[in-house]
């Protein structure tokens, strides 16, 4: 049985820039509200099969770097103790719980507590019908994992669910083959990461955000999946996640769709920085609406500025990067800079094409900070539930614009959210 | 109207260089026909075609002279000429400096009627797009975004969903199968 | 008997569907009391560790939990996520009634 510490060893924080890495392998925290859009945005630029494939694949390439990094160790050597330390990961990051009956040549595996599955049943119950599979991470990782378990190469073996709790199944059930796949893959590595990104810089409120992002990182160095694979914190549903994955399937899909559907380019751009905002609400309303941030920091009073220092905290605490606050006229104008994002970096690292995906959490975010500051009754514990949501986001008075980026050779990230 | 439907019928005309169709509510672009010379953005175009067209009837019917029929628009490399079509679209001819303007005019009554007829019956599908796009606005998980999704699924631009009068047959059909999808149901409460 | 729960729970603010229940205490009841009654009674003290201005207590049956703020006295009763959908109501009543006779046994 795999020792979930010995697997958090190898965690580490790019203090500077607040990025993490696990097996030098980049993470940032999600909840599934954020992760299920995400997805969603995929399949709707390519389809629900080819999403499903390249979602899988971005599953794959990103826990293949993942899980390489954490068995360079030599402390995981035979293809039992591998898989069992890569299912215990899986576990340990919030991702649900996978059994893996397989051997070189592929088998078969069951999933209990999925994420996306779970949290698509948890999200949209019966309201919804869902005709495809949700857990393609799994299906990715389930790859990864054997293939690394049995010395074989990246894109050896392919998995595929062939059944969903999202679709009504009752557990989720996984086919692992042999296939012969051409996978590239390029992945951020902490010492490029650090080679390549701006220097960093303060912003406003600095005390009071370094402070909070401090104890918020104490506390989720503690966070993990119980034996089910389940992360509820802060009342949220959150994982560890691969940032990987979601630079794969961001640059990957805007290529396809530049080239087959131009005129929806737009559409997914704004449906990325859509994500962005859903980020913002679930995650960071969620957790300032928590019990724990009302124990690690005080409840909102319904002052502006507690709520833009909590999301700037937040968004550093989960490794998004160091967002700062350049500027804020309550109500008129917020801006934020960042030396780089967890998106951007990737981007930046990506070999030169027309199509890299633009940033959708860093404006997406900043506009659901400012609705969050001056558009929630935080002193009357205003509900934080789908109503509201829509009523935020579809009456809007802001807008926001990307000025700057480390991507086109800028010393930083900056959106400028200001009236319409 | 679809962009090889407008190819076939304008292709040939000497010294064109493209032609666009677009609404002129809210300058969607219905079809375009770019010859191999020309790279610009057709939609950038039609929105400001729409515009233009707009305008120019806006002014025309300040002095009691009714709506524009036709633009000409004279540039060092380029005549671009706009005929209306109908109430709600207009085609925009680029063609050469070169090109006669005796031979732009004949040529422009001449296809009039055979871009007019290729236009199809809107007032059928106007309504069932404006339906369509009413029901998803009511019925989405995430309304506010459910419009992009649908541009996102079928590639058509946000510029034409807001106008659902100016979708063809097809384009009416891949909207249709996009909101069942999003709404996860196998007809929609509205069809027949 | 006096109740030392003041109000029955009601849904906390959150994004989970009905997962969360804010539910009001006594302002008579100190906080290191209702530590102790709740310990007392079978429930887990599942920390978080190094964080004192935060208690978090998983319920003897169900896998609930009782997120408790000792600084102001507030308590989220926490539903375990995988509890399905349409017993949840149920079951937030089923852990405040647990509670309500936990912090009452021995009243007069």
């Amino acid at each position: 049985m795999t020792n979930i510490a010995h697997l958090f060893e190898s965690r580490s924080t790019m203090e500077s820039h607040q990025m993490d890495f696990l097996a030098e392998t980049q993470v940032v925290f999600h909840c599934h509200h954020f992760n299920l859009f995400f997805d969603q945005t995929i399949d709707d630029a390519l389809g629900p099969e080819r999403g499903t494939e390249l979602r899988v694949e971005a599953g794959h390439k990103s826990a293949y770097h993942l899980l390489r990094g954490l068995f360079r160790s030599g402390r995981y050597r035979t293809p039992i103790e591998r898989l069992d330390a890569a299912t215990t990961l899986l576990r340990a990051m919030g991702h649900g719980r996978v059994d893996s009956m397989t051997n070189r040549s592929g088998g078969t595996a069951t999933g209990d507590y999925l994420h996306y599955g779970f949290g698509w049943q948890e999200k949209y119950g019966d309201a919804v019908k869902r005709n495809h599979c949700a857990d393609a991470f799994a299906a990715g990782f389930l790859s990864a994992a054997n293939e690394l378990a049995y010395d074989l190469d990246l894109g050896s073996l392919a998995t595929r669910e062939s059944r969903c709790i999202a679709t009504g199944e009752r557990q989720c059930h996984f086919e692992v083959e042999p296939r012969r796949q051409r996978l590239l893959t390029s992945n951020v590595h902490p010492s490029t990461a650090e080679a390549t990104l701006p220097a960093s810089f303060e912003g406003e409120f600095e005390d009071r955000i370094e402070a909070i992002t401090k104890g918020l990182r104490e506390f989720l160095s503690g966070v993990q999946g119980d034996e089910r694979g389940v992360i509820d914190a802060f009342g949220v549903l959150v994982t560890m996640h691969l940032a990987d994955y979601y630079n794969h399937l961001a640059n990957d899909t805007l290529r396809v769709v530049a080239t087959e559907k131009p005129h929806a380019q737009d559409a997914f751009r704004s449906l990325l920085v859509e994500s962005g905002q859903v980020c913002s609400f679930h995650t960071f309303g969620g957790v300032l609406a928590s019990p724990e941030w009302d124990g690690m920091v005080g409840a909102p009073s319904g002052e502006p500025s507690e709520v833009v220092v909590g999301g700037l905290a937040l968004a550093r605490a989960l490794g998004f990067g160091r967002w700062s606050l350049e500027d804020w006229i309550p109500e008129k104008q917020l801006v934020l800079g960042s030396p780089g994002t967890y998106e951007s970096l990737f981007s930046r690292l990506a070999p030169m094409s027309p199509h890299r995906a633009p940033s959708g959490i860093f404006p997406g975010a900043a506009l659901g900070i400012m609705s969050l500051a001056h558009r929630v009754d935080w002193a009357n514990k205003q509900p934080l539930d789908a109503a509201l949501y829509r009523q935020l986001v579809s009456n809007n008075p802001w807008k926001v614009e990307q000025t700057h980026s480390i991507v086109a050779g800028d010393d930083r990230d900056r959106v400028v959210v200001s009236l319409k | 109207m679809n962009d090889e439907q407008l190819r076939m019928t304008v292709s040939t005309i000497p010294r064109l260089r493209a032609c666009a169709v677009v609404s002129t509510r809210g300058g969607a672009l219905r079809a375009t026909y770019l010859s191999p010379t020309e790279s610009w953005d057709a939609i950038d175009f039609a929105q400001v075609v729409g515009r233009l067209f707009d305008d120019a009837s806006g002014a025309l019917g300040l002095i009691g002279a009714g709506g524009a029929e036709q633009l000409l628009l004279e540039a060092r490399g380029r005549r671009v000429a706009l005929q209306a079509l109908d109430a709600n679209h207009v085609a925009a001819f680029v063609f050469d400096r070169e090109a006669k303007l005796g031979m732009i005019r004949h040529r422009l009554d001449d296809l009039r009627a055979a871009l007019t007829e290729n236009l199809g019956d809107h007032n059928g599908t106007a309504q069932r797009g404006a339906t369509i796009l009413e029901y998803l606005e009511r019925n989405a998980a995430d309304t506010h975004a459910a419009l992009l999704r649908v541009s996102l699924q079928t590639g058509l631009p946000m510029s034409l969903l807001r106008t659902p009068d100016s979708l063809s047959e097809a384009e009416l059909e891949s909207v249709a199968a996009s909101v069942r999808q999003i709404l996860g149901v196998q007809t929609l409460g509205i069809e027949s | 008997m006096t109740s030392l729960v003041a109000t029955p729970p009601t849904p906390d603010r959150g994004c989970r569907n009905q997962i969360l229940w804010e539910c009001g205490l006594s302002p008579t009841l100190h906080a290191e009391d209702f530590v102790a009654r709740v310990l007392a009674a079978g429930a887990r003290d599942v920390g978080p560790p190094g964080i004192p201005s935060l208690r978090m207590f998983e319920a003897p049956e169900g896998g609930h939990r009782l997120v408790f703020v000792p600084r102001t006295s507030r308590l989220q009763l926490r539903l375990d996520a995988m509890t399905p959908q349409g017993t949840r109501v149920d079951a937030a009543r089923a852990l405040h009634a647990w509670l309500v006779e936990v912090l009452t046994r021995g009243e007069a």
